[in-house]
């Protein structure tokens, strides 16, 4: 990292120059051209084809699925009003708005419903199947009246269905694969004006949008990788807003008068995962020792200077399911100390295995960590990994003994952590018969309060056996325009239709 | 010389596919793409089919031969990430490199050569130590430093130019000249060495002798001869740049082929990987062959073939 104290009072004396010489923005109003840096370019324009964080800024604004999901977790209706299901779940009927129409001017109807499902479940290579592979059948009962027939009950389903983004049969059946891969249409706030790739991606408000034209009247995503370059690009206005920066950059920022850095909370948990199947960690004493060995406190105040909230459950504050009675571990050196001891660990080396590059300090957290561990009388190796190494044994459970990594459900709600992290044929270590049975429980249960009720009892066990423990909450720092009012999701994901 | 050109041709067809081969391999060996196409969401069935329509799961010598079939006419696949043919996506990519790189090239080489005239024109050591410390110190940065603080100034403080994509010629001064100023202190050294060279030749002598002043001498006999070395280095050096400055591209999000290959190997696309170093290698061989030519047509006494 460059040292920039030579250049701050000339950079402060400049930037105050400037900004006074510059027409100043109406406080807390939309401006009519928001330009974003994001960490790389979008990999496809076709919905059906792409389920990646960062393609989901331009879905999220160009298409509408049937639900979205809000702030705080909760489902709004989009395309779809309202909806019913069978008493068993299995059968979710959706009544969809009326007068909606594409971006090219073909009407929304339920047959656009069935297209997108069925076109995403006949493609085998997509990602995107992976979110719709609990419908068996979709049926069109009438225009604006949809029925899916599911694979198995499955209580919140209104939910699922906000990954799938609706594309328009008419058009498709007129320009094909390649018309949606190059020009797309749906029936979002915004359409697609230009894409220049790895430069540039222009979205325009769409004046006919069934929700009112939104206020911004231009959004601009520009990929910009290095992260150096994304924060220069807000100091020298070039970009209002850069949805992800490092923590290191905060204080950087502090002096400046044009740009606000500041802290938000996020999706995801940072934890620990320990591999019961094999020494050490068969043995739940040395589970324990860990748990009891890391000072989360530390950790986040210290290390990460607040950004990052130690926590005791796997789930963020924003997912439904969330319970604020789960505390985080005390730290307690003695007590690991003397677990460790009992636990009759023979002193093999514990290989702690992370991505290097996911998530922020990922490299000093880690080495925190194994600095605790050591402290307790362990053995302990780093191994960082790229995302991409890491990812694929992640997903398939082939990793070692530990590993340390941040997941969150991006659908906000705890069956998402417990389907992938804690279920039968999940990416687990080892599957507790317990969790496994919560989570196929919960999944049916129709009474939303017994159903906190039943996560709280299997974050509980989780607990208890500790194959994860948590560490903190991941939270999101952002850069932005001073003269701008922006408020992330806690996905950090840009939706340009959010500002008034 | 048809002879010469044609020999070279077929070493060149042999070199990219000794290069297509090795990265094909490579690809494979590293590791599996189907994990990296899917959400943290996807089941274990969900990869299994993936791989399957991939056409991860045939023999390796299967994949190769059927790959290396549709490659021999254009088709290099589709990209696993895009959805979208491989090559054209590569292609699309070239000429804002190709930009880049050939205004670096003229960067590098018009400061080499203006500056190296100068030095020898007016003859003072002084000078000539003052500007090589400036050229060793830039060479001593490496590209990413040079760059965040060439925007860190330019940029930043004083507002003059932009330090992100590409558009009018004022996207192109900072990363030409981050990308171009990186050889000249070998490019000064070099014309130096070779102005030197040519001080101690005969008609140098002979030239003086006659009657002309300093000026001509240096300008109309020495130069000539003496740019020849540098053209050579400057070439393969522009063949380097082609083939994709990734840390300049990175630095200034300039949308080159460098970044997308290096983008492409990080997500395993495999089709765009493969379909990005067979351009870049092919760029590269026939500036190899350009600049051979050209010295050969340059330099009398080189006899090709």
């Amino acid at each position: 990292m460059i040292d920039l104290r030579p250049l701050l009072k000339p950079l402060g004396m400049a930037s105050l120059a400037l900004s006074l010489s510059f027409a100043p923005h109406a406080a807390f109003a939309a401006p009519e051209t928001l330009t974003v840096a994001l960490t790389g370019d979008f990999p496809s324009l076709d919905p059906s084809k792409d389920s990646s964080p960062l393609g989901a800024n331009y879905r999220l604004n160009v298409f509408n699925a049937l639900t979205a999901i809000q702030r705080d977790g909760s489902i709004d209706p989009r395309l779809a009003l309202s909806w019913s299901t069978s008493p068993d779940l299995t059968e979710w009927t959706f009544n969809l708005r009326h007068g909606v129409k594409f971006q090219d001017g073909s009407d929304f109807t339920a047959a656009d419903v069935k297209f997108t499902y069925e076109r995403i479940l006949a493609d085998a290579t997509t990602p995107v199947r992976s979110f719709a592979r609990l419908v068996k059948t979709v049926e069109v009962i009438n225009d604006t009246t949809v029925k899916f027939t599911l694979v198995q009950p499955y209580a919140i389903f209104e939910r699922q269905v906000s990954y799938i983004y609706l594309m328009s049969k008419v058009y498709f059946d007129k320009v094909g694969d390649q018309g949606y891969l190059t020009k797309p249409v749906g029936t979002g706030p915004y359409r697609l004006a230009e894409w220049v790739k790895a430069d540039r991606m222009v979205l325009e408000a769409n004046p006919g949008y069934w929700g009112g034209e939104p206020g911004i009247k231009k959004g601009i995503f520009r990929p910009v990788p290095a992260e150096a370059s994304r924060a220069n690009a807000l100091l020298s206005g070039e970009v209002d807003l850069v949805p992800e920066l490092s923590p290191a950059l905060m204080t950087q920022f502090k002096s400046s008068s044009t740009v606000k850095v500041e802290v938000a909370p996020g999706f995801r948990v940072v934890y620990l995962a320990m591999n019961p199947n094999k020494p050490p960690f068969d043995s739940a004493s040395l589970r324990e020792a860990v748990d009891y060995a890391v000072d989360r406190k530390s950790i986040t105040d210290r290390l990460l200077r607040g950004v990052g909230r130690p926590t005791g459950m796997m789930l963020p504050p924003a997912a439904v399911g969330y319970d604020a009675s789960f505390k985080p571990v005390a730290y307690d050196p003695e007590r690991a100390r003397t677990l460790v001891k009992q636990s009759g660990y023979a002193g093999q080396v514990i290989k702690i295995q992370y991505p290097n590059n996911n998530f922020a300090m990922a490299n000093e957290v880690v080495q925190a960590v194994g600095g605790y561990m050591t402290a307790a009388g362990l053995k302990v190796e780093v191994s960082p990994m790229e995302f991409t190494a890491f990812f694929p044994l992640w997903l398939q459970s082939k990793l070692d003994t530990m590993d340390l990594f941040a997941f969150g459900a991006s659908s906000y709600h705890a069956e998402g952590v417990l389907s992938v992290l804690y279920e039968q044929g999940a990416n687990a270590f080892k599957v507790d018969p317990e969790i496994d049975r919560i989570t196929k429980a919960q999944r049916s249960e129709k009474d939303p309060v017994k159903q906190r009720q039943m996560i709280a009892d299997a974050f509980r066990r989780s607990n208890e056996i500790r194959y994860y423990t948590p560490l903190y909450d991941l939270l999101q720092v952002y850069g932005v325009k001073k003269s701008i009012d922006f408020t992330p999701f806690p996905d950090g994901i840009v939706r340009f239709y959010d500002f008034k | 010389m048809l002879f010469f050109i044609l020999k070279r041709c077929l070493l060149s067809v042999l070199t990219i596919l000794g290069v297509v081969t090795v990265t094909f391999l490579l690809m494979r060996v590293a590791g599996d793409p189907a994990a990296l196409l899917l959400p943290p969401e996807a089941g274990a069935e969900d990869l299994a089919r993936l791989r399957v329509a991939l056409g991860l799961d045939l023999p390796l010598h299967v994949q190769f031969f059927s790959f290396l079939g549709h490659a021999l006419l254009g088709d290099f696949g589709d990209s696993l990430r895009e959805h979208l043919p491989a090559l054209p996506l590569v292609i699309a990519r070239v000429p804002a490199t190709l930009e880049l790189a050939l205004s670096a090239f003229l960067v590098g080489i018009t400061l080499a050569f203006v500056c190296g005239l100068v030095i020898r024109l007016v003859g003072s050591t002084m000078l000539r130590t003052v500007i090589m410390w400036f050229a060793l110190v830039r060479q001593a940065m490496p590209v990413f430093s040079f760059g965040i603080l060439a925007i860190l100034i330019f940029s930043v403080w004083l507002r003059w130019l932009p330090s992100l994509g590409r558009g009018g010629i004022q996207h192109l001064i900072l990363p030409a000249f981050t990308l171009g100023t990186y050889e000249l202190a070998l490019y000064l050294r070099l014309f130096n060495l070779s102005l030197s060279a040519e001080q101690r030749q005969d008609y140098v002598r002979t030239a003086y002798a006659k009657g002309q002043s300093r000026a001509v001498v240096i300008l109309r006999h020495m130069l000539p001869n003496a740019l020849l070395p540098l053209v050579t280095v400057a070439g393969i050096n522009l063949g380097l740049m082609l083939g994709g400055a990734v840390v300049t591209e990175t630095v200034f999000s300039w949308p080159g082929v460098g970044r997308l290959i290096v983008d492409a190997v990080s997500q395993r696309d495999f089709p765009v990987v493969i379909a990005g170093v067979f351009v870049v290698s092919l760029i590269f061989v026939l500036i190899n062959l350009a600049v051979d030519i050209l010295y050969g047509f340059l330099d009398p006494r080189v006899k090709l073939g």
